[in-house]
């Protein structure tokens, strides 16, 4: 099964004269335990494409399956569901909620799941110690470095084993050591199986991954066997 | 419910972090919630003086007018020229077994030199039934005496209560010797205790040449017996009247019916006004409201993003204004019973009584002033779409 599986996925955004196609047929395939990069210039399409990954935007056409889930037809309040359960973020500026502890800010997601209190602290706990940060647990954001920050958004979006975790220049506000830093704990992430999409227009970034995902245009231009056929 | 518990908590700690903006905007519920209850308890105030007052000059007291006549209009000249009641229903109502005493009233006016005062005929039992407080000397018992006000006292005799007792007055070439003064009425609420002075029932028809008496004023021989006695009065006098009922039999309930009206009427309006302000109060709370949300737009961008439903999104922001509100409310209720407890303390005329009802409704109109001017920032909130909310810096 696969776990991503998109078929003719095209956004449009305005109309008339300010009609623009961002992405236009894009078919894509993605394997559980794939480490994937999605590449291409600015305009490309790459964030579009990203969007409706992670359900956080709606195809004008198309069909998207995600972990053997039909997400095309979903209500807003099951498309929230189905982030929550089946999607972890990770932003290029962390996103985390500065006032809460890093602690309580990979919590969060399990509270929206309904997890209670032992349970979510316990998970959120052992996440933290995954990902390096357990000692650094009751510090705020501001009290972080960049890399730190960013660990703790991994923490989060892990925190409800998601089928997958998209991230979003992950190491675009980063310097070189922090970045590396940060594709090692994605790649050990990958090793252990969790399916990993960078979308990134940093060709080293890319390199670090098994396979790159070409945009142009609105088009994949190359690394998808399944847009060939 | 665990979820909504900690969902409660970030719209607390929302308020907290902006704790300076969060008191201000809570500072115009609690204004309003204190001026409902401290208008609405001045209302009740004064409705429970008035009635406590009116029980104080005895709710066996039955007021017997003239009515139903061809006579339209109120006051002692109208009663006067059109009355029906004559001494003799006096005599028949003060020998009725549940009457414990009767007193004629007529009113009239006396010309004394060059002024005239207001003048009432009356019986002696009358000093009784109405609670006539003298300053100096004893009431009127017989023909030729009168009992004098204190102004008019000082005004005709130049003299005080203690000196006018004993001198006389010249009324239409006929001299009357001052009894008694009465004591200086304070203002207060209660049935109308007239102005005037007093003079015996038949020197005042003789000085006015009315033949019949304006008013009748009875005491029932106790609290329990005085819708019997009006039922007694009006039967026997209906008989004596040919079996036409032109009077009317007024007992104390019946007072205190109309004024009771009259006090839930200025609580409504006092209440009315003060909602204005809790109006007021609550479109700061949805301004206040909207502010924030426009400020965290980013942030529920996240947190959608990481799978908060619009529900989620929505209950947050729900809760954040109904904190605001309640502890505003709750504040509220505190200030305005505090300042209700005290006002009488610094003056005592002023009544206030803080009723339960007050507080509860000041409670539930401050939840529902937070619910209704926070759904529309809240549901702005759930309804912004997390790519364009994370979009926004």
């Amino acid at each position: 099964m696969h776990v991503i599986e998109a078929r003719e996925l095209t956004k449009v955004y305005g109309r008339g004269e300010n009609r623009v196609e961002a992405l236009t047929g894009v078919n894509m395939n993605v394997e559980p335990g794939e480490w994937i990069a999605i590449m291409g210039p600015s305009g490309s399409g790459k964030s579009t494409l990203m969007n409706l990954i992670g359900l956080l935007d709606r195809p004008t056409s198309g069909s998207y399956t995600l972990d053997g889930r039909d997400v095309f037809r979903l209500q807003d309040s099951e498309l929230a569901r189905a982030r929550r359960d089946l999607i972890g973020f990770v932003f290029q500026s962390y996103n985390l909620l500065p006032r809460e502890s890093a602690l309580k800010n990979v919590e969060l997601p399990m509270v929206y799941a309904g997890v209670g209190r032992k349970e979510r602290r316990k998970r959120a706990l052992g996440v933290l110690e995954t990902v390096g940060l357990a000692e650094r647990a009751h510090h705020r954001p501001p009290e972080l470095s960049g890399g730190q920050m960013q660990r703790v958004a991994i923490a989060r979006a892990l925190i409800n084993r998601p089928a997958l975790l998209l991230a979003d220049e992950p190491t675009g506000n980063l310097d070189t050591v922090s970045g590396a830093e940060i594709l090692d704990l994605f790649e050990e992430l990958n090793a252990s199986g969790v399916t990993v999409v960078v979308v990134t227009h940093d060709a080293e970034v890319a390199a670090r991954t098994r396979r790159v995902v070409e945009l142009r245009d609105g088009r994949i231009v190359a690394g998808e066997p399944s847009e060939v056929v | 419910m665990g979820k909504m518990l900690r969902i409660a908590g970030m719209s607390l700690s929302g308020l907290m972090v902006n704790r300076g903006r969060s008191a201000l905007s809570m500072l115009g519920i609690v204004i309003g919630v204190f001026a409902v209850i401290l208008l609405t308890s001045l209302g009740n105030g004064v409705q429970e003086a008035i009635t406590g007052k009116l029980t104080g000059v005895g709710s066996n007291l039955l007021l017997i007018s003239p009515g139903n006549s061809e006579a339209q209009g109120d006051g002692p000249l109208a009663a006067r020229s059109a009355s029906t009641l004559t001494r003799e229903d006096v005599e028949k109502v003060r020998s009725l077994p549940t009457v414990a005493a009767a007193s004629a009233s007529v009113p009239t006016a006396a010309l004394v030199g060059t002024k005239t005062i207001p003048m009432t005929g009356v019986d002696p039992s009358y000093a009784q039934i109405r609670s006539v407080d003298l300053a100096a000397g004893r009431f009127v018992e017989h023909s030729g005496e009168v009992v004098l006000e204190t102004a008019v006292a000082k005004d005709l005799l130049k003299s005080g209560p203690k000196d006018a007792v004993g001198k006389t007055l010249k009324i239409r070439g006929k001299s009357y010797e001052v009894v008694g003064v009465l004591e200086v009425v304070e203002p207060a609420f209660g049935p109308p205790v007239p102005e005037t002075s007093y003079m015996i029932t038949n020197d005042a028809l003789a000085l006015s040449g009315a033949g019949n008496v304006g008013q009748i004023v009875a005491e029932a021989r106790s609290a329990g017996s005085v819708d019997r006695a009006a039922k007694e009065i009006g039967a026997r006098l209906k008989s004596a009247h040919g079996g036409t009922e032109d009077f009317n039999v007024e007992t104390q309930k019946d007072l205190l019916s109309v004024f009771t009206l009259a006090t839930d009427l200025l609580t409504i309006l006092l209440g009315g006004i003060a909602s204005i302000s809790l109006l007021v109060g609550g479109i700061g709370i949805m301004n206040i409201m909207l502010v924030s949300v426009a400020e965290h737009t980013r942030e529920i961008g996240v947190r959608k993003a990481i799978g908060a439903t619009d529900t989620d999104v929505l209950f947050q922001f729900l809760f954040e204004a109904l904190l605001l509100t309640l502890i505003g409310g709750l504040a509220g209720i505190g200030l305005g019973v505090g300042v209700s407890a005290l006002l009488p303390e610094i003056n005592p005329i002023i009544p206030t009584s803080v009723t339960g009802t007050s507080i509860v409704l000041a409670f539930g109109v401050s939840a529902l002033v937070g619910l209704v001017f926070g759904v529309l920032p809240a549901y702005r909130s759930a309804r912004l779409e997390p790519v364009k909310a994370l979009r926004r810096e």
